[in-house]
């Protein structure tokens, strides 16, 4: 079974940008008047390297896709698709994972450590960074022409 | 030596002997006899709040040691079992230990006396999400009662959180037999001080003045209906 390349790659786009948005949203509140307003800096520093370099990837092949659309439409194994979409919404949660365990220190009124956090997370996350980057890499690369 | 010399020698060393008779300790003055409890800071600090307590609800009371068992009834009952007695001027102070607070006064239900709370150890959802976008704010108070003869005023200087903690266990465990038997007269008054303290992001800081009044801490944090339950 197969998907059309250019509507999935429109989903993933939307997918990844509308996560992107809300997290955007959250982190923006956080580090003025939130939780870690203190910490804003760390944040940033640690979020952006995980999110900006995939989002411009997924970005640019929805253009070169957009472009080469009108001259044949390709499609894509649907299960890769899937697969594909599974490992963005994992790598999300591991993303959010930081954000989730904060607060569940030693005690909820001391200063937020969310830079130690952030080192510690830093060791598993790129388990579901690199499956997830693969898994895109082979969902770019393996559209092709019907027939 | 002369009989009126030795006579005027005499009558000295009898009215020192007469008013060491009617010595009762330093109640009233400006310093504790050894004997007595530690001393609690004099002015006393700054309160968040203040209350005075009824004499209606003192009046049984004939000494120091009366007003001290009945407050202690109504401590007991409201679940303030750790206290620590200082000696002030003209009587006595009686401080409680820290404890946690809602932002209503009244004790807090699961984590009233731990002050590092988890939400590892007690998950509560709500705290939780707000936990997400905001940093918790804890707050803890520490009463401190005072039963003297003597008007006061406070000193301008605001105890630290550290200090009060330390209230709860820096005193005498019971009153002293001397103060106890002092009696209580109509120019002693029974005030409870309230050190209110919040706690958020790791830095703890004095309420001046805190959010409610000093009798709403009383009555909401059950020493009022224990006080009056007698």
């Amino acid at each position: 079974m197969r998907v059309g390349t250019l509507d999935s790659r429109w989903r993933l786009t939307w997918l990844w940008f509308g996560y992107s948005a809300v997290f955007g949203a959250y982190l923006a509140w956080d580090t003025t008047v939130g939780r870690h307003a203190s910490e804003a800096k760390e944040v940033v520093a640690w979020v952006l390297p995980h999110l900006s370099p995939f989002l411009t990837l997924i970005l640019s092949a929805l253009i070169l896709e957009a472009r080469e659309g009108a001259q044949g439409a390709k499609t894509v194994d649907r299960r890769l698709f899937r697969l594909t979409v599974s490992l963005s919404v994992a790598y999300f949660g591991a993303l959010a994972l930081p954000f989730l365990v904060d607060p569940l220190g030693s005690d909820l009124f001391a200063k937020p450590a969310i830079a130690e956090t952030f080192t510690k997370c830093e060791l598993w996350i790129q388990v579901p960074q690199t499956l997830m980057s693969a898994a895109l890499g082979v969902f770019f690369l393996s559209s092709k022409k019907p027939g | 030596m002369k009989p009126s010399a030795l006579a005027f020698a005499l009558a000295l060393s009898g009215s020192i002997l007469l008013s060491a008779c009617f010595y009762k300790g330093s109640v009233g003055t400006g310093t504790p006899p050894s004997s007595a409890a530690p001393p609690f800071p004099w002015p006393p600090p700054r309160a968040s709040a203040t209350s005075d307590i009824p004499r209606r609800l003192l009046e049984d009371a004939k000494s120091l040691g009366d007003v001290d068992g009945t407050l202690l009834e109504a401590l007991d009952q409201a679940g303030y079992g750790e206290r620590s007695y200082y000696w002030i001027p003209g009587g006595f102070a009686l401080a409680t230990r820290i404890e946690r607070m809602d932002d209503d006064g009244a004790p807090h239900r699961s984590d009233r006396w731990n002050l590092n709370p988890s939400l590892k150890e007690n998950f509560d959802l709500i705290v939780f999400l707000k936990a997400l976008v905001s940093a918790p704010v804890g707050r803890y108070r520490v009463f401190v009662f005072t039963v003297t003869s003597q008007p006061y005023t406070f000193d301008s200087t605001e105890p630290s959180y550290e200090t009060a903690i330390r209230w709860a266990g820096g005193g005498a465990s019971a009153l002293t037999p001397a103060i106890a038997q002092e009696p209580f007269t109509k120019e002693h008054s029974v005030k409870a001080l309230i050190y209110e303290f919040e706690k958020s992001a790791g830095k703890e800081r004095q309420m001046d003045p805190s959010a409610l009044s000093g009798a709403d801490h009383i009555a909401r944090s059950g020493i009022q209906s224990g006080l009056e339950g007698r």
